[in-house]
């Protein structure tokens, strides 16, 4: 489904990326794990568009990103939705326009029609009655639902979760990692996860892959991940702060 | 989001608000019955457009009846101008158009006054044949400039001849010649006095000229109306003159001259005066150039402090004097006592008496003594030096002249008089002159651009 | 290459080039987004409220008091030699040539200015802009676009009011507190000021509206580093914005100056 081919990065002096290589599978879960600052979220976005590499391919269905004209990169970024760190909403606008914001932009839906599909989205995510409160007014974990329900509501093929676990006690932690993996089956989406949580990568992933010092050190299925022999693997399986590390 | 409909209301409220306001500060700043279509244009020729712009008001009667709306140049020589005029008011062939001017910040406009037979009404493109420069500022200001060029040559003329030595008189020069500036930059701030004095300038400097240039015959033929009262005697130097022409003496006046303010404000109550004045000797054909200061220190009792410059000092023993007053103000004299002493010196002490003033000390460097009788704008003044020393005999070489001088106004004097001189190739001689002379009042006010020279 | 040779002249030089090229990068993106669809007439509407419409208080008050002010100033000293009939006329002229556009103009950079720095700021920090994008809509076109061509066309609407409210001040302090006679004061103004004076603050007003709006834009818009960063934006913008609003009035009098040669004193 999406290719990544010896993708690398500079900022300033330092290289985040040195050559990264990933195949994502269409319709499976894929979890990008490593420590914070490796990069992960850079990568994320690259697949997104919103970064460009200084170096190598993003490949989607064959087709490369960079060679998308204006319109095309926009039909492209329509595929793909995208949950921010922080869920990301807009907060000069409420919960109802946050989520009808992308059928607006993109669709010529009627109010009603708009409604319907909202709230729809909105129980599915266990969030009804909170049409007219602004983002400020939610907890973390309404903000990150109604931020997936905002990139859920233009039917995208691929979805990126960046850190979405993050902040969030374990219990919210859970049911948005089942969320995830409701959306990935319901919708039949390919999804794309970064995180550090290993726990939850084991529950939800079809394929999880290491991001550690610019490059993919491991990756696999999550029992063949598990099984690895490289020290850091075993290490970041095992959540222990080691004496060196080991490439 | 919504198109919300109030957010528009209140911008179209707004808008409506704003450009009402724009319109009618618009409408009330520009002449609305101005427009286009409500005019007819007139042209006319100005011999001079100075001042005049694009929307310069047109008026009759002191009404405004329209603005200029181009200028050109035509021929090279004249300034072409269109007026607009309201549709409502007729212009006849027989207006002649002034340019005049108001107000102290000198903009113009343009008067049309109407002749004294009505003549037929102008269409639109038709010319007015009269216009002319009022008499107004601006000509006062040209006049100004002219005579300030006069007394500029004057003074560098005299410069020229002192520019060698540098001596007080250079000084003094260098000061009138700011003084004359000063009062260009005066006179733009200008007053109606200013014009007066302005006119007496120009007539006096063009006196000057004509007297310098042909004076020959009719000087010549004055000259021997005149009679002499002189005695022939041997001149020498006398030990005052030695004493003026010594150089402490001279460090002095200097000082004094250089720096009167200084001099003045430590005594409060001293008056200063200046007098410059010029003046023709008929016989020798020479100029001499005076410039006094008078200190008075008390209402009837002055000092008096001067240079004498001669451009062609005679040979011997020669001379030239005269003196003027108004109102107990100051004295002049004028004598040579060495052979080409191009400058001399005036230090003399005066008392007043009633009409009469008596002055005593140094004249033209050598001793002498004088009495000044003014009454009104005339005074006469009899003066006698060069007494001499060395065994000569006082009648020998002695200095007598008399002066009569006539105040043209209260700054300015015109005067005349004889002097008997004791060189045998230089007889009596007759000398005519003119000066021009301020108090520190006079300085107080030029300087304060206040009304002027009025006493 | 090029810029190891920059960063050899100096980095502070180097840096200010490269603001400039993304300053200008930023301001031909905006005029690209201006002619290009979709036209946002909602948030149009929206910003010209918020920027235009809601300054009118704070604009109607600095006019009030500058014009009150600048007569009682003006008035006292022209009285000193007679001339207080030139209080209409002066302040008219100077209100409308300069103090209008520039106090305007300063104001929206305080008032919009900053919130627009902030706001575009805030919204780059927390991932919003990015979100924009990620949802297929690009930020200029739906942030900054609305804000610039609101700003440039509600600052020669607030000055115009300005100028209303200036020359009311002025009035109702030289004919009522100052007693300068009514007649010969609305003469003189009428004579003195020109339409050619206001359009002349209209012009820059214009120029203002654009050059403050696209600078805040772009302050915002460069925000990175959380919340001190968004400080940093708006506190620069603002800054940014009232100096070139100054430094720019004198250019523009310049040249307007000989686009309206007309001036009775020129």
């Amino acid at each position: 489904m999406i290719s990544i081919q010896g993708i690398k990065k500079r900022f300033g002096e330092h290289e985040i990326l040195k050559g990264v290589d990933l195949e994502i599978p269409p319709n499976k879960i894929t979890v990008i794990l490593g420590q914070s600052g490796q990069g992960k979220s850079v990568l994320l976005k690259m697949i997104m568009g919103l970064l460009t590499p200084d170096h190598g391919n993003i490949l989607l269905q064959g087709q490369d990103l960079r060679d998308l004209g204006h319109d095309d990169r926009s039909q492209y970024a329509k595929k793909i939705g995208m949950l921010f760190q922080n869920a990301a909403l807009f907060d000069s606008m409420n919960v109802e326009e946050n989520v009808a914001f992308p059928l607006r932009e993109h669709t010529k839906y009627s109010d009603a029609v708009i409604r319907e599909t909202l709230e729809t989205m909105l129980n599915d995510l266990g969030l009804p009655d909170i049409y007219q409160k602004m983002p400020a007014e939610l907890s973390g974990g309404m903000r990150k639902r109604v931020g997936l329900a905002r990139a859920l509501v233009l039917k995208p093929e691929i979805m990126l979760y960046d850190e979405p676990t993050t902040g969030l006690d374990p219990i919210l932690a859970d049911s948005v990692d089942q969320l995830i993996l409701n959306t990935g089956q319901k919708f039949g989406i390919t999804s794309v996860v970064v995180s550090h949580d290993i726990e939850a990568a084991f529950k939800i992933a079809d394929k999880i892959a290491l991001l550690h010092e610019g490059v993919i050190l491991e990756e696999g299925k999550p029992e063949e991940f598990r099984k690895s022999k490289k020290p850091f693997v075993q290490q970041f399986i095992l959540g222990k702060a080691g004496e060196g590390f080991i490439g | 989001m919504k198109h919300d409909l109030n957010t528009d209301v209140k911008i179209g409220i707004f808008a409506l608000i704003v450009i009402g306001v724009l319109a009618y500060i618009t409408l009330d700043v520009s002449n609305v019955s101005l427009t286009p279509g409500a005019t007819y244009t007139v042209y006319t020729f100005l011999p001079s457009a100075e001042g005049v712009t694009k929307k310069t008001p047109v008026q009759i009667a002191g009404i405004p009846v329209g603005v200029v709306s181009s200028i050109n140049l035509i021929d090279n020589t004249r300034a072409r101008v269109a007026m607009k005029i309201k549709n409502k008011v007729q212009v006849t062939e027989d207006m002649v158009v002034n340019l005049r001017s108001r107000g102290v910040l000198g903009d113009v406009y343009l008067e049309l006054v109407p002749g004294k037979q009505a003549g037929a009404v102008l269409e639109n493109g038709d010319t007015l044949v009269n216009s002319r420069l009022a008499v107004d500022y601006q000509d006062i200001f040209e006049t100004t400039a002219d005579i300030s060029r006069d007394l500029k040559e004057i003074t560098q003329a005299m410069k020229e001849y002192t520019v060698s030595d540098k001596s007080v008189v250079s000084n003094i020069l260098q000061n009138m010649e700011e003084l004359t500036k000063n009062m260009v930059n005066i006179s733009n701030q200008n007053s109606e006095n200013m014009r007066v004095l302005v006119q007496n300038l120009a007539e006096l400097s063009k006196d000057l000229r004509r007297l310098g240039k042909d004076g020959g015959a009719e000087l010549e033929e004055a000259l021997n109306r005149i009679s002499s009262i002189t005695q022939k005697i041997e001149q020498g130097e006398g030990t005052l003159g030695r004493l003026i022409n010594d150089e402490t003496t001279i460090d002095k006046t200097n000082a004094i001259l250089s720096d009167v303010k200084n001099l003045t404000e430590p005594i409060g109550r001293l008056q200063l005066g200046l007098d410059y004045h010029m003046e023709y000797l008929g016989a020798s054909s020479e100029y001499k150039n005076i410039i006094n200061m008078k200190f008075s220190t008390h209402p009837d009792k002055y000092f008096l402090f001067g240079v004498v410059h001669d451009t062609n000092p005679p040979p011997s023993s020669n001379t030239s004097i005269e003196t003027f007053e108004t109102g107990g103000v100051t004295t002049v004299v004028a004598k040579e006592t060495s052979t080409f002493d191009k400058i001399r010196f005036n230090a003399q002490l005066a008392k007043t008496f009633s009409d009469f003033t008596i002055r005593g000390g140094l004249i033209e460097s050598t001793g002498g003594a004088a009495v000044d009788y003014i009454k009104g704008p005339v005074k006469v003044s009899l003066q006698g030096y060069n007494f001499g020393n060395a065994g000569q005999s006082l009648k020998a070489s002695a200095n007598l002249n008399i002066t009569n001088s006539l105040y043209i106004t209260g700054g300015t004097y015109l005067f005349g008089g004889t002097d008997s001189v004791s060189g045998i190739k230089y007889g009596p001689d007759w000398f005519l002159g003119a000066g021009i002379q301020f108090t520190d009042q006079d300085f107080t006010s030029l300087l304060g651009g206040a009304g002027l020279f009025v006493r | 290459m090029l810029r190891r040779f920059l960063a050899y002249i100096g980095r502070p030089c180097a840096d200010t080039i490269e603001g400039f090229g993304h300053f200008f990068r930023f301001s031909y993106q905006t005029l690209y987004w201006c002619l290009r669809p979709p036209w946002r007439t909602a948030r149009l509407s929206q910003e010209m409220l918020a920027i235009g419409v809601n300054s009118t208080l704070i604009i109607v008050l600095v006019a009030l008091f500058a014009g009150m002010v600048f007569a009682l100033q003006t008035g006292n000293s022209f009285r000193l030699f007679g001339a207080e009939t030139l209080v209409g006329a002066t302040v008219g002229i100077a209100l409308t040539r300069e103090l209008a556009p520039v106090f305007t103009a300063l104001m929206i950079v305080a008032r919009a200015g900053s919130a627009m720095a902030a706001e575009i700021g805030t919204m780059q920090v927390t991932e919003q802009v990015d979100a924009l994008k990620a949802l297929a809509v690009n930020p200029i076109n739906y942030l900054v676009v609305p804000k610039v061509l609101a700003t440039t066309l509600m600052v020669p609407l607030l000055t115009a009011l300005f100028n209303g409210v200036g020359i009311l001040g002025a009035y109702l302090v030289a004919v009522h507190l100052l007693q300068i006679p009514e007649g010969p004061y609305l003469m003189r103004y009428r004579d003195f000021v020109d339409t050619g004076d206001l359009y002349q603050g209209l012009i820059k007003a214009v120029f203002f509206g654009l050059l403050v709006s696209l600078i805040a834009c772009y302050k915002g818009y460069r925000t990175r580093n959380g919340a001190a960063g968004v400080g940093r934006s708006t506190t620069e913008a603002v800054v940014i914005g009232s100096v070139l609003v100054l430094v720019s009035d004198y250019f523009l009098a310049t040249w307007l100056l000989k686009l309206f040669p007309d001036y009775p004193f020129q």
